[in-house]
C-alpha cells in the first residue's frame, strides 16, 4: 500500500516536469489558454483560493517586465500575453501540483535528505511566525527608524532566531537519534 | 535575487538541470559525514535563516528581486557543498510552496547562489580569515555580487538564444547591457547587508563549541 503510494507520487511528479517542461518548450498563446482552462476545469473547486495565491506570486515580477518592456521597447500585446499566460499557468500547475502530492514521500531515496528537509520546513514554518512578531514588536515600539535601534533589533532578532531554533532541532535531533537515525 | 518561472528557456534550465543534478548527487553524498546529533540543529536553523532572509524582498525593474541570501554562515561554518544543498532546499521549498523563483529556475538559482555564492564566500573567508570579521564581511559582500552576476548574465543571454522566427524574444526580453547593471547596482546594497548579518550571526554563534558543532573553524 505504501510503495504503491509512492508511486503514485512518483507518477505525479513525473506528469508534472513532463508538463513544465512542454510549457516552456511550445511558445504559443492559445496553448498557454487552452492548458489554463483544462487546469480551471481540473481544479474547479479550489480554482478561486488557488488564483489568488498565484497572482499574489506574479503580479509584481510580471508586472515589472511587462510595464518596463512596453516602455522602453515597444507594446506588444502577443508577447506580453506570451510570457504573462506562461507565468500564470505554470505557477498554478505548480500550487495545483503540490496541493496533490507529498514532497516528503517523493524523497525517500535519499533518508538524510528527507531528514533536513522535514526539519528545515518546520523549523521554517516557525521562523515565519516569529519573525512577523518580531517585525510588529519592532513596529509598535520604535517610532523612528534609527541606524542604532535596527542594528540593536537586528542582533536580538538573530539570536533569537538561532536560540530558538537551535533548541527546537535539539530536541528533534534527540528523538532521532533515540530512534536509531545517527550512528553516532 | 532570484528568476521567477517562465523567463528562461528550456535552452538554458534544462542543460542547468544535468549540472545541478551531477552537484546535488556529490552534495547528498558528501553531507552524509557532516550530519550527526550535533550538527543537524545547525544546519537546520542556517539553512532557516537563509530563508527567512530571502523572503523579505525588493523587485527590481526586469522582473527579478533584491535579497540578502543569508549563505555566508552556511559556508563559512559547514563549506560550499553543504551549503549548496542546503539553499538548493530552500530554493525547492521557495518555488513549490510559496511560489517564489520557479522550478524551471531551480537549477540556474541553486548554481549562482547556492553554489558560485557559497563557493566565492568559502574561498574569501578563507584568504582573509587572519582579517576576522572584515574578511567575513567581504567575502559575504562578493558572494552576494558574484551570485547577482552570474544571474544577470543567465538573464541577459535569453534574447541572444530564445527568441521567434520574427527575432522576437520568447522568454526574458533585455540583454545583458541591462540586467548587468539593473542586477549589480541594487546587490551592492544587499551585499552590504548581507555582509553586516553574516558578521552578526556568526557572532551570536560564537558561544558554541565550533569543533562539536561545525565542520570548519572561523
Amino acid at each position: 500500500m505504501i510503495k504503491k503510494n509512492i508511486l503514485l507520487q512518483n507518477i505525479k511528479l513525473i506528469l508534472y516536469i513532463f508538463f513544465v517542461i512542454i510549457l516552456t518548450i511550445i511558445n504559443n498563446i492559445y496553448f498557454y489558454f487552452s492548458f489554463f482552462l483544462f487546469l480551471i476545469i481540473l481544479d474547479f473547486n479550489f480554482f478561486f483560493k488557488k488564483i489568488k495565491r498565484v497572482f499574489a506570486t506574479i503580479i509584481l515580477f510580471n508586472f515589472l517586465v511587462s510595464i518596463t518592456y512596453s516602455i522602453f521597447i515597444k507594446f506588444d500585446l502577443e508577447y506580453l500575453l506570451l510570457i504573462n499566460l506562461r507565468t500564470l499557468t505554470i505557477t498554478y500547475l505548480t500550487f495545483y501540483f503540490i496541493s496533490h502530492i507529498n514532497l516528503f514521500k517523493i524523497l525517500p531515496f535519499s533518508k538524510d535528505l528527507t531528514f533536513l528537509l522535514v526539519l528545515t520546513y518546520s523549523q521554517i514554518m516557525s521562523f515565519i511566525k516569529i519573525f512577523s512578531d518580531l517585525k510588529e514588536a519592532f513596529k509598535s515600539r520604535v517610532i523612528k527608524k534609527e541606524k542604532k535601534y535596527l542594528k540593536l533589533f537586528s542582533k536580538k532578532a538573530v539570536n533569537l532566531f538561532f536560540t530558538k531554533s537551535i533548541y527546537n532541532a535539539r530536541e528533534t535531533a534527540m528523538a532521532m537519534r533515540s530512534r536509531g537515525f545517527f550512528n553516532d | 535575487m532570484h528568476i521567477p518561472d517562465g523567463f528562461i528557456s528550456p535552452k538554458v534550465y534544462i542543460p542547468a538541470y544535468f549540472l545541478s543534478s551531477g552537484l546535488w548527487i556529490y552534495s547528498i553524498r558528501k553531507i552524509k559525514s557532516f550530519l550527526r546529533s550535533e550538527t543537524l540543529p545547525f544546519i537546520s536553523a542556517l539553512t532557516s535563516f537563509s530563508f527567512i532572509l530571502m523572503m523579505i524582498t525588493i523587485p527590481l525593474p526586469g522582473g527579478t528581486t533584491a535579497h540578502c541570501i543569508g549563505i555566508g554562515p552556511l559556508s563559512i561554518l559547514f563549506g560550499p557543498i553543504v551549503s549548496f544543498l542546503c539553499i538548493s532546499l530552500v530554493l525547492l521549498i521557495q518555488a513549490l510552496f510559496f511560489g517564489n523563483g520557479g522550478i524551471t529556475t531551480l537549477p540556474v538559482n541553486s548554481i549562482a547562489i547556492g553554489f558560485i555564492g557559497s563557493l566565492t564566500i568559502y574561498f574569501f573567508s578563507k584568504l582573509f580569515g587572519k582579517f576576522k570579521k572584515a574578511g567575513v564581511f567581504f567575502s559575504s559582500f562578493l558572494g552576494v555580487l558574484v551570485s547577482a552576476l552570474i544571474l544577470a548574465l543567465v538573464l541577459g543571454i535569453q534574447p541572444l538564444i530564445a527568441i521567434d522566427s520574427n527575432g522576437k524574444p520568447l522568454f526574458f526580453p533585455f540583454g545583458i547591457k541591462v540586467t548587468i547593471p539593473a542586477m549589480l547596482i541594487p546587490h551592492i546594497f544587499v551585499g552590504i547587508a548581507e555582509g553586516i548579518l553574516t558578521v552578526i550571526a556568526l557572532e551570536v554563534l560564537k558561544k558554541f563549541d565550533k569543533e562539536k558543532y561545525f565542520a570548519s573553524k572561523y
